[in-house]
């Protein structure tokens, strides 16, 4: 068992030792180890020149990145959360995403801009936002959103791999968990989602920390004789298509969670590739469980009123799983 | 005579008298200040508003000024005097083309005066011929000229090395022309064509070549500063000796972004050289109108980077002060912030309706500071090409130019293909 943080670590170090031209840079990520001590151990393995601490400077040091990219190193850029990176988001967008298209295939930009997304705890809506529709938006980039250590390991080295701008959405809620990692898996090829439960009679779709509920959720219709397939997405952008669509012929319902906020969400992409491709298998409304559309506030019981809840997740299956109380199917 | 005008005597005197002391405070402060001024204070004292150039005239001779306690204002705080002094204006060497100006004459050789020459009619004949089409309806969207601006890169071109990186705004033809690019692709990508630089995917302000490490051909004003500076973050991280030469305009000077990379370029002492092409006017908006300092080669003091300000429209001086800089940099990295005087005789964009300045101005400018004829004048003046040469030059340039014009113009639309390609790379 080993954390999430843990292996994030570990992806950045293994490539750092693989390849010379990877280096980290971000705020606190040398001396302090990292904000989140995500960082720990990196600046005494690999020195000043390459685990870099910045200024607080995020639209700075995001440009200088890129440039960076540009003339052939590989950078990895930490955010101390996603939240700031709205003070970079030109760069990422503008001058990261698009470069390679405008330079008709001149110039690509090989970096990875990474860091805590979503909802922290009680820190309000300036700190708490899921930017994961936002960058999924934007041709040109990729976007991961890895689950558990396996998916932060082998995810990250990938994207540190990648000949493209990789944005990579950590969730510091799932920092402390510690998961089995599968020797196994290889490095996967960004752009694949992965089944994580079988299951027969609804598809449960998600990413990132809103797993924790699919999961639950998962083994609570099981008990209700409701076989729920469970899929990770891993890769929000480009999108697993075909397991969504494959998933729906199976089960014939639709089931999308996401923290972030539902209008124009990632929930309304999935769904949207359902009903396109798997209209005539849908046997029932596609369903959306998603954050509230309100900026996240910082009580604690309005917090968590504000989430996606398991209670959402398994009402809404049974509906439309035609489930009917004490009359199992 | 009381103590303190007894003691700004003394100063008058160790600066040299007040004729010379007059001549430092003009170059200082661009203020038409007269020498019988300087002499009263003599007896009535130096006036407060004239009391912090005066102590930077004693720093630059390395007079302690703590000796000097009554010449400076209560509050001043003599260490932001000391950062103040890092930036030193360098005055064109041939603000007036003199036949007995030595440095003029001496410091590039025939050939090389010749190239510089060309490169820069090659832009100009370039741009008119960009303007042209624009009218006729066969270029695009936005189209920036560089006319008049052409003796700043020309004359960074000339001292460049191979390995060494550019990187500009949306005003980037010129840059493509001074690093090499043949002009028929540079045509075909504002035609939109085929065999574009980025097979019409680009357009006029996203240019870009990568064999001569020019790095675009960026169209948000100001991004192309951090860009730079991790450009030049790179070359320091290879160990490699490049200079990253990164412009900007006087527009871009007032994005936040700008002090964000000037910092980090301190900071970490990065071998980068920032360049403000001063054109006077961003958009429509002048210098004066936009900054609230607007002695643009200072906007690095608070980070210690030294600025210079130059006569961009003199590409000898400019070729001549940079180069100087330049290879100190590569031997010791530093960033540098250089402010480059120059102007642009079209609008800011094929659309711009001119009501912000004078044709008497624009007229002024060309007619007695254009670098080229400058170039030209000195050329004939030593006798290295004669007029009939001149002729030969122009016509066989703009031939070339019309010859690229023409061939780009036949070139097909882009393959429809091209539509999806080049998102990601390696696929």
């Amino acid at each position: 068992m080993i954390s999430v943080r843990e292996s994030i670590r570990d992806a950045i170090a293994e490539e750092m030792r693989n390849d010379p031209d990877v280096f980290l840079i971000g705020e606190e990520v040398a001396e302090y180890q990292g904000a989140y001590k995500v960082s720990q151990g990196l600046l005494e393995e690999f020195g000043s020149k390459r685990v870099i601490d910045t200024p607080i400077t995020e639209a700075g040091f995001t440009g200088l990145a890129v440039g960076a990219a540009m003339n052939g190193l590989k950078p990895v850029v930490e955010f101390m959360t996603w939240n700031f990176a709205m003070q970079a988001i030109d760069h990422i967008i503008n001058s990261a995403a698009k470069t390679f298209y405008m330079s008709g295939g001149k110039l690509n930009i090989p970096i990875v801009f990474r860091g805590p997304n979503g909802i922290a705890s009680r820190v309000a809506a300036q700190h708490s936002q899921d930017f994961s529709a936002w960058y999924s938006h934007v041709p040109g980039l990729k976007v991961v959103a890895p689950f558990d250590s396996n998916d932060a390991k082998l995810l990250l080295k990938s994207s540190i791999r990648d000949e493209n701008p990789v944005v990579f959405l950590e969730h510091e809620l799932l920092y402390n968990e510690k998961f089995d990692i599968d020797n196994k898996e290889k490095i996967p090829n960004l752009g694949k989602a992965k089944i994580i439960k079988e299951g027969k009679d609804i598809t449960i779709v998600s990413f990132s920390r809103g797993l924790l509920l699919a999961l639950k959720s998962h083994e609570i219709l099981k008990e209700l004789n409701i076989s729920a397939e469970i899929i990770n997405l891993r890769t929000l952008k480009p999108i697993d298509k075909n397991c969504i669509i494959n998933s729906v012929k199976k089960t014939g319902r639709i089931l999308v969670i996401e923290e972030g906020w539902q209008e124009y969400g990632v929930g309304a992409e999935i769904i949207s590739i359902a009903v396109e491709k798997a209209f005539d298998y849908l046997d029932a409304e596609p369903i959306r469980i998603s954050g509230k559309n309100v900026p996240l506030p910082y009580a604690e019981n309005l917090e968590k009123a504000a989430l996606p809840q398991l209670d959402e997740v398994i009402q809404k299956s049974k509906e439309i799983c035609y489930f009917k109380e004490k009359n199992q199917r | 005579m009381d103590a303190s005008i007894k003691e700004h005597k003394t100063i008058i005197n160790l600066l040299g008298g007040g004729k010379k002391l007059t001549a430092r405070l003009k170059l200082l402060s661009n203020e038409n200040i007269n020498e019988k001024t300087v002499y009263s204070w003599v007896r009535q004292g130096i006036p407060d508003r004239w009391k912090v150039a005066v102590s930077r005239c004693l720093l630059e001779d390395n007079i302690d000024i703590s000796n000097y306690k009554k010449l400076l204002l209560p509050g001043l705080q003599l260490d932001n005097l000391i950062s103040a002094n890092n930036s030193v204006k360098i005055f064109s060497h041939s603000k007036v083309l003199k036949s007995d100006d030595k440095y003029l004459h001496n410091i590039m050789s025939k050939d090389e005066l010749i190239k510089l020459y060309k490169m820069m009619l090659k832009i100009r004949r370039f741009e008119e011929k960009v303007g042209q089409l624009y009218s006729m309806g066969l270029i695009g969207g936005f189209c920036h000229l560089y006319i008049g601006q052409e003796g700043v890169i020309s004359g960074i071109e000339m001292l460049a090395k191979d390995g060494d990186c550019f990187i500009t705004g949306y005003r980037c033809h010129a840059h493509m022309v001074s690093r090499g690019e043949p002009l028929q692709n540079i045509f075909s990508e504002l035609f939109g064509n085929e065999g574009g630089t980025s097979n019409g995917k680009g357009g006029s302000m996203h240019m870009f070549r990568k064999e001569s490490n020019f790095f675009g051909g960026h169209g948000i004003v100001g991004a192309q500063v951090p860009l730079g500076t991790g450009i030049s973050f790179a070359n320091k991280y290879k160990n490699n000796k490049f200079v990253t030469f990164t412009f900007f305009g006087d527009g871009a000077v007032n994005q936040g972004q700008v002090y964000e990379a000037f910092n980090m370029a301190a900071l970490w002492q990065l071998p980068v050289i920032y360049i403000i092409e001063n054109n006077q006017y961003g958009m429509g908006t002048s210098v004066e109108r936009a900054s609230a300092m607007n002695e643009l080669f200072r906007r690095g003091e608070s980070f210690g980077i030294k600025g210079y300000e130059i006569d961009g429209m003199d590409p000898v001086s400019v070729y001549g002060n940079l180069k100087e800089i330049c290879d100190k940099i590569r031997e010791k990295p530093e960033p540098i912030l250089i402010e480059a005087k120059t102007y642009r005789y079209r609008g800011h964009s094929m659309s711009d309706p001119g009501k912000y300045r004078t044709r008497e101005e624009v007229q002024e400018t060309r007619e007695n500071r254009d670098p080229i004829e400058r170039v030209r004048a000195l050329l004939l003046l030593k006798k290295y090409i004669s007029e009939e040469e001149v002729k030969e030059i122009d016509k066989e340039i703009r031939e070339k130019v019309s010859k690229a014009a023409d061939i780009a113009r036949e070139m097909s639309n882009p393959d429809h293909t091209e539509l999806y390609t080049d998102i990601y790379a390696g696929e």
